[in-house]
């Protein structure tokens, strides 16, 4: 199967009769354009096979306002009866080679693109018959139904969506979380027009308006309504949840999982449990018997970045033990031996990338290719022109904070404001600093920045020309060659910063703790914030930030 | 303007040409001074041979010099600008001497005039073709995405695709044809089969004029296919040209790393530039530490 054959047949709902609004609702201007060509796009950018569009209310001037190319539009002359007679009409419209149904209803405009991609490949993986997409818990739309259940489409009545059919498929559901607040946002009223719109018109990335305008109950980034709260034996799926959790919000963790047990022992194989940089642990690996050797060496694991693998045994040295396993004598009285593998998940690396340039673009997309946490500076730049940019920031204000320790950071503003990144960025600790400029401009912004006070020393970590000399011509190439050096940069040092070694020789800075995330942190970091009188330190822009917000929420 | 040439006729000349995979130019009068057959519009397509395969500059007489400069032009693929002067013997001898480039051509004719012909070299675009093993591939998957981003036309030979990005073109194949692909200079393969199919791909490749070939294999794995390849009468020269193991030396580790390694040693070989490859000895693709699926 290609890309563009999923075989997935998206129905969009647009029949109903718009109620709360003064005309018909796909035709609800949002950003100077209909509500329903807003959800067409987000349609046209998944990889479904073929779009349906049913329509019912005014179908004819719908019809007539909106561009549906490319859709098969059909009318539901039943529309009043309720929505389950629209899914049944788009069900029977859709191509019978489609083997699943994306259910798209005709007034949630901000759900993206790749949350329909998402839901899509884990019913390829998983053969799930119901796919609901959730953001923090929260159950939202689209839902996938696989072909199996048109038959059972067939049998809701009224105005139910196909929700009337997940109670007696339980087993068949899978959810699948979506960091897509997108999937809870419906315009019902005026006044979630007027919101909406004005988003729209403010041109921020879709994941900012839609963040904003979130329905009261989701808490973003709200730590108490995360599941790290210690609670009954965790499932492993909620272990899997919280490393999901942990894991979006880049914070370091690790996990072991009991893979061979030599009975009696209280951990059974598949126990799992999340270790925090904190100390924190979630989950269940056999009890104290286990946790203080698993707790440390998850520690060590996050330190060095290294999994491993321990045998836990009331006597060890007995039998041969397998190339790169450790033993260690287990502390209680079972009897038994537990195996457990350690998994350290660090943080991505950060990829700080200033300017509003060809080659700037093409880097940000590299850097999202390859798993990097994607910073994109660009003081009067277009956030849509960096889709890959994890965090966009619009001026200089404020930069210094955006480069964590460790980070990798290209200068590309085509000569607009070098001389201020790269003179922000001497005094950072950032991994790499790179500059792509022509040779002579080059040499004119390194003499100004020694003429202003920067050491030689700084200025020798700048990079230029930045990039592996391929003799690349086109912006794709330049930045292939930055990107190539950079991999070459992290892969060849020792460790992965930020997470400094607890036993490096070189600790002669006294440490402090990050009170977001609980990880060690020099106090000679520039991430810090002044508190009540106290100095707070931090590993990164995002727990800074978090603090910042709400620093009681991390005192307690 | 298409005086002489019927639009759809030139279109499907055009596109015939770009099929073959191979240069052509288009040289079009742009200006025309004294009297001249030709018109402004007028047209002619070159081929890679030098054959005028389409079109009309109003007659024999410019065609020889055009098509003498439009293969320099595909040479070199830039486009250019030249005036043909169709002149009596005594102007002509004059016009060579004082001519200084090739701007100014002048021509022994009867024909009299000056054309003004702008030459466009068309070269097909930089192919990429991946050849895969079958199934899903997260190299396979990165080189795509990256190759796309790069510009390259992709193509895909692999007998089952598993690819989210859509390359160009997919030949659902498990046997490489350098002739029916069109396999030519500006094309860069890079083989991805997994053991079993190795020798039979690299030994089509040696065939082709490809501009790059590597092969991503494990040590082992590499040694088997180089005897073999030399039991079956492949050339030393190609063997030596190979990109094995492919990619630049930049300690990839993730299937992602390694793909970049792959595309920028695909860079640097089409700018001819010597930069560290992989050592023979090389390490292979581990684990990526640190970051789990789940």
């Amino acid at each position: 199967m290609t890309g563009a054959e999923s075989a997935v047949s998206a129905i969009v709902l647009a029949a109903g009769e718009s109620a709360r609004m003064g005309r018909p609702k796909p035709l609800v201007p949002l950003a100077g354009r209909p509500l329903l060509s807003h959800v067409l796009s987000t349609v046209r950018g998944s990889r479904v096979a073929e779009v349906v569009v049913v329509l019912g209310h005014e179908a004819e001037r719908v019809r007539r306002e909106v561009p549906l190319d490319g859709a098969r539009v059909i009318v539901n002359p039943r529309f009043a009866e309720g929505m389950s007679t629209s899914i049944r009409a788009g069900v029977r419209a859709a191509a019978p080679a489609s083997r699943a149904f994306l259910l798209v209803l005709g007034d949630e405009p901000l759900v993206a693109s790749a949350t329909l991609d998402a839901l899509i490949d884990r019913w390829t993986v998983t053969g799930a018959k119901i796919l609901i997409p959730t953001f923090h818990g929260t159950r939202g739309n689209p839902v996938l139904l696989d072909r199996s259940l048109a038959a059972e489409v067939e049998a809701i009545a009224g105005d139910q969506g196909c929700r009337a059919m997940f109670p007696d498929h339980a087993d068949e559901i899978a959810e699948v979380a979506v960091e897509d607040p997108g999937v809870l946002i419906d315009v019902d009223t005026e006044e979630q027009v007027a919101r909406v719109d004005a988003a729209l018109e403010s041109g921020e990335p879709l994941e900012v308006i839609a963040d904003r305008i979130a329905p009261a109950r989701v808490h973003l980034h709200e730590s108490k309504a995360s599941p790290l709260t210690r609670g009954p034996l965790p499932r492993a799926v909620d272990v899997l949840a919280v490393a999901h959790d942990l894991s979006s919000r880049n914070e370091p963790f690790a996990i072991a999982t009991v893979v061979r047990v030599v009975k009696p022992t209280s951990g059974r194989p598949g126990n799992k449990a999340i270790v925090r940089a904190d100390k924190e642990v979630v989950g269940w690996i056999g009890g104290s018997c286990a946790e203080s050797v698993v707790l440390a060496e998850s520690l060590a694991s996050l330190r060095d970045g290294r999994p491993r693998l321990l045998r836990l045994a009331r006597d060890i040295g007995l039998a041969p033990v397998p190339e790169g396993m450790v033993e260690y004598v287990m502390e209680c009285h079972s009897g038994g031996a537990m195996d457990i593998y350690i998994e350290p998940h660090l943080p991505k690396p950060q990829l700080v990338i200033v300017g509003d340039s060809p080659v700037a673009s093409a880097l940000a997309a590299y850097g999202r290719l390859l798993d990097f946490r994607v910073v994109v500076v660009a003081p009067g730049g277009d956030p849509a022109a960096f889709p890959e940019a994890d965090e966009f920031g619009a001026d200089m204000e404020g930069f210094r904070d955006r480069v964590a320790p460790g980070s990798y950071a290209v200068v590309a503003t085509m000569g607009k404001y070098d001389e201020r990144a790269l003179t922000e960025l001497a005094a950072s600790r950032a991994a790499y600093v790179g500059l792509v400029a022509s040779k002579k401009r080059a040499a004119a912004v390194i003499e100004s920045l020694r003429e202003a006070g920067v050491s030689a020393g700084s200025l020798a970590r700048i990079r230029s020309p930045a990039g592996l000399d391929l003799s690349g011509e086109t912006p794709g190439e330049i930045a292939l060659s930055i990107i190539a050096e950079i991999t070459k940069v992290r892969r060849r040092s020792a460790t992965e910063i930020p997470l400094a070694p607890a036993s490096a020789p070189t600790k002669t800075e006294p440490i402090a703790i990050d009170p977001v995330c609980g990880m060690e942190v020099e106090v000679t970091s520039p991430l810090r914030l002044n508190h009540e009188g106290k100095d707070y330190f931090f590993c990164s822009s995002s727990c800074m930030n978090r603090f910042r917000e709400d620093p009681r929420a991390f005192l307690s | 303007m298409l005086t002489s040439v019927r639009a759809p006729e030139f279109a499907s000349s055009l596109s015939d040409l770009a099929a073959r995979r191979e240069p052509f130019a288009v040289a079009t009068v742009t200006k025309t001074m004294g009297s001249t057959l030709a018109k402004v519009g007028f047209k002619i397509l070159i081929s890679h041979e030098g054959d005028v395969v389409g079109g009309t500059l109003g007659g024999g007489c410019p065609e020889g010099p055009v098509v003498e400069v439009a293969q320099r032009a595909m040479a070199d693929g830039q486009p250019r600008i030249i005036r043909v002067h169709l002149v009596d013997a005594a102007t002509a001898v004059a016009g060579y001497v004082r001519a200084t480039g090739e701007e100014d051509i002048y021509v022994e004719t009867d024909c009299g005039g000056t054309l003004e012909v702008f030459i466009e070299p068309m070269l097909p675009t930089e192919r990429l073709i991946v050849v895969g093993q079958g199934g899903k591939d997260d190299i396979e998957e990165a080189v795509v995405r990256m190759a796309k981003a790069l510009g390259f036309e992709v193509l895909v030979v692999d007998p089952l695709p598993v690819l989210q990005e859509a390359p160009d073109r997919i030949v659902e194949s498990d046997i490489v044809d350098p002739k029916a692909l069109g396999i030519g200079g500006r094309d860069s393969v890079v083989v991805l089969t997994k053991g079993e199919r190795d020798a039979a791909v690299l030994e089509a490749l040696s065939r082709s004029d490809a501009r790059f070939v590597g092969f991503l294999a494990s040590r082992s794995r590499l040694r088997k296919n180089l005897e073999e390849l030399r039991s079956r009468g492949v050339p030393d020269a190609f063997l030596a040209r190979l990109h094995a193991p492919v990619g630049l030396d930049i300690g990839a580790k993730t299937p992602q790393e390694l793909a970049l390694s792959i595309l920028a040693d695909v860079v640097a070989t089409k700018y001819d530039k010597d930069v560290p490859h992989k050592p023979l000895e090389a390490e292979r693709v581990e684990v990526p530490e640190g970051r789990g699926n789940y």
